[in-house]
């Protein structure tokens, strides 16, 4: 497995505790790259890749899945945990 | 004296029903049969051993093997769950720190934790009503390496060990491993299942041959049950702390949409 770059694991570890800033993902994910000095030739695939690019990537996988979920393209459907819950 | 007075297992997350409702029913009630199981031990602490999903763990300070110390917890809300605060029981779990350091096995005691959905899934169904203790007790699988099946077995004889001899007299102690069975999580292989390979694994601990499952290797897990079926270390831990305990298979539905093989498990106890 590839190493993963310089400033991932940083970055998705201040996501996990500062879920104000998930937001950023989507709506400007340059101001999280330059804060935590992403590699720029990993942007894209960051921006835009898929779980297999991710991984590929040296991601740990349960970082791809967050990641993925907070981007908006999540490997699997959101549903509404209240299916089960509401009527536990 | 304390007591075990129950031990049981299941898998930690639930998954999108849509399009597959009956097979989620099954999933479903199958954890609420556990957990009227579990309820029907009248426990006094509920041990819920399981792996955190590195929402209260970093990558660079491993914590393998940790437990929760707190009185009171807010969950972490992750999938939706709620952050209603549910009590814990910081006597039992710091004692059970200080029991197993004496004895060479060091638990981490990680701040401000938060528990996610792998304790909060399980624990949303076997008590709603949020009646019972919990003490959050983490085989970390998420870090490489991993707790083994040799350690996480030595961590059950360890509970066990120190529920019948130390904790309190009038404890009744449950047990609920979280996690599992074969799943790959966030790697090219995510979907897939290893359906023989789970019930093999439910079979040699329903015949009270759980012992043998502690001399697998992590390495051969993760051929064969994936990186997300490394959380059967949880399920080893509970088996080590029921030794030659029989069990009985509560549900198994193979999901490749929920990336799970969905099990639930009761040990025969007492």
């Amino acid at each position: 497995m590839a190493v993963v770059p310089r400033g991932i694991n940083t970055l998705i570890e201040h996501l996990i505790d500062t879920p104000a800033d998930r937001a950023l993902i989507r709506n400007d994910p340059e101001v999280l790259f330059d804060r935590f000095e992403i590699p720029a030739e990993v942007r894209e695939t960051l921006r835009s890749g898929g779980r297999d690019d991710l991984y590929r990537l040296g991601i740990h996988p349960n970082f791809v899945i967050k990641w993925l979920i907070w981007s908006g393209r999540p490997t699997m459907p959101f549903f509404p945990i209240d299916y089960y819950f509401a009527r536990r | 004296m304390g007591t075990i007075v129950g031990a049981f297992a299941m898998s930690h997350v639930l998954g999108s029903p849509f399009g597959l409702e009956e097979q989620a029913e099954r999933v479903f009630c199958g954890m609420r049969e556990l957990g009227r199981r579990l309820r029907e031990t009248r426990p006094t602490v509920l041990v819920v051993i399981t792996s955190d999903h590195l929402n209260n763990f970093k990558l660079g300070e491993p914590m393998p093997f940790a437990i929760g110390t707190a009185d009171i917890y807010t969950p972490y809300g992750d999938m939706g769950l709620s952050t209603e605060p549910i009590a814990g029981n910081a006597g039992f779990a710091n004692g059970f720190v200080t029991f197993a350091a004496q004895r060479g096995f060091a638990l981490a005691k990680p701040p401000r934790l938060r528990p996610d959905h792998g304790v909060m899934i399980p624990l949303g169904i076997v008590d709603p009503a949020r009646e019972i203790a919990v003490v959050p007790l983490y085989v970390n699988t998420v870090y490489t390496p991993a707790p083994t099946p040799e350690q996480s077995w030595r961590l059950g004889e360890l509970l066990r060990e120190y529920v019948t001899n130390v904790s309190s007299g009038d404890e009744r102690v449950a047990l609920l491993a979280g996690g599992g069975l074969s799943h790959w999580l966030g790697v090219p292989e995510e979907g897939r299942v290893n359906e023989a390979w789970d019930r093999w694994f439910m079979d040699v601990l329903a015949h009270g041959q759980g012992q043998g499952l502690s001399q697998l290797t992590n390495e051969q897990i993760l051929i064969d049950a994936g990186n997300g079926g490394l959380e059967v270390n949880a399920w080893i831990t509970v088996a080590g702390a029921v030794p030659d305990a029989t069990g009985e298979c509560l549900f198994y539905e193979a999901i490749p949409a929920w990336a799970s093989g969905m099990a639930g498990m009761s040990f025969n106890v007492g």
